[in-house]
């Protein structure tokens, strides 16, 4: 290397002399380059100037990342290789709707879809219910959309088939109601959708 | 088998199977070289934990992904580079960067330096010249330009080959050489390293 920083004159300068410190050079590279040495005086100062460099630089004291960072970063991946654990020990990969299906119990399904499918059903009524009779259909109220539902422990409950004939007699009504008046809104079909949604769930589940 | 004697990609393999402590051992193992390398480019303690835990934060979320396409160090030093030179542009450290109190002189030509470091027996006098050797290092290292400076810690601190780090930096292995070169040069002006042939000639 030159004083004033100026590119060096002899190429093992620029392409060996560094690869020679660092051990990039191969065996017979090696040996060519330190009988170059011997008489090439670029060479040999820019090999003393780094193997001096180096020393001061291994000389410096050395920060490590703090014990709160360490923690952190331990932290992190226990949180991150559990996650994986319960989604590969199931045997599926990124199943995560179906890990979520199973930790809730069976009985919950039917009546999650009719608790929706009354509440649903009530709110639009109480919105915009008509006093008459629905033009043309054959249901005379709107209770009429509702599944027969049972009593069990104080819960109403109502079967699948129960709901899934709900979702589709909602459905009928209101391509009827469109054709007449407009009267059902898309929130109506949007919760015959949703029920549609748990009674498939819960089938898949029985069968399983 | 002891985590520690695996290898990267056993140990890898061992954390996407949900052994938590295999990634612990990765940590370990490459400490020292990321957060040497970060702090040497970043030159602030603080910042060099922030960007060193985001480092390993940003593997986790990306081993799952990861396909092993070259040494998983080079790929965690690339993630490391490329954190600190966004850093170093969005906060513009260079212009704030590290200096040490007690720095002495401005020229003052304390002489050659000896390749050896004096050991365990040191004057006080002793002691207090080699401090100033090493603070006037840092300093000398902080005021590198960024690719130079990078050069200098991939291949002392994270102990990378000029090849390697011409990869992970993107450049020829001549401009890495030439980068090395011409760091090398200022750092030796600046610790008045007497540039005198070792051999006859």
């Amino acid at each position: 290397m030159t004083d004033t920083g100026e590119a060096p004159a002899c190429f093992r300068t620029r392409y060996d002399a560094l690869r020679y410190t660092s051990g990039e050079l191969s065996a017979e590279e090696r040996v060519t380059f330190e009988a170059h040495l011997e008489h090439c005086r670029e060479c040999a100062w820019l090999v003393d100037d780094e193997r001096t460099i180096r020393g001061v630089f291994g000389a410096l004291p050395r920060s490590s990342p703090s014990a709160s960072v360490r923690a952190f970063i331990s932290q992190q991946a226990a949180a991150s290789a559990s996650g994986r654990e319960r989604v590969s020990s199931s045997g599926r990969t990124a199943r995560l709707g179906t890990a979520l299906v199973t930790r809730i119990p069976v009985w919950a399904w039917p009546v999650a879809a009719a608790a929706i499918l009354l509440l649903g059903v009530s709110l639009t009524f109480q919105r915009d219910a008509p006093t008459t009779a629905f033009p043309g259909d054959t249901l005379s109220a709107p209770v009429a959309l509702l599944p027969d539902v049972s009593e069990a422990n104080g819960i109403q409950i109502a079967s699948v088939a129960e709901t899934t004939e709900a979702s589709t007699r909602i459905r009928t009504s209101r391509v009827r109601a469109t054709a007449s008046d407009n009267y059902l809104d898309e929130d109506v079909v949007e919760l015959a959708d949703r029920v549609e949604t748990l009674a498939l769930i819960f089938d898949e589940e029985t069968t399983q | 088998m002891e985590p520690a004697n695996h290898s990267d990609s056993e140990l890898i393999s061992m954390f996407l199977d949900g052994q938590a402590a295999a990634f612990d051992t990765l940590v370990r193992r490459y400490e020292r070289q990321v957060f040497g390398f970060i702090f040497g480019m970043v030159q602030n303690e603080a910042l060099a934990n922030d960007l060193f835990q985001e480092t390993f934060v940003r593997v986790l979320n990306a081993l799952p992904d990861y396909r092993e396409r070259g040494k998983f160090a080079s790929w965690l030093l690339g993630i490391a580079r490329n954190l600190a030179l966004d850093a170093l542009r969005k906060r513009r450290v260079e212009s704030r960067i590290f200096r040490l109190e007690n720095r002495t002189t401005n020229g003052e030509n304390v002489g050659a330096i000896q390749p050896e470091i004096p050991d365990e027996v040191e004057s006080q006098a002793d002691m207090v010249e080699r401090e100033e050797w090493l603070a006037r290092m840092r300093e000398a290292l902080a005021e590198l330009p960024v690719e130079q400076r990078e050069v200098v810690y991939l291949r002392y601190e994270a102990d990378l080959t000029f090849q390697q780090i011409a990869d992970l930096t993107g450049v020829s292995i001549n401009t890495a050489l030439g980068r090395m070169r011409y760091a090398l040069n200022s750092l030796r002006k600046r610790m008045n390293i007497a540039t005198e042939p070792s051999t006859n000639d």
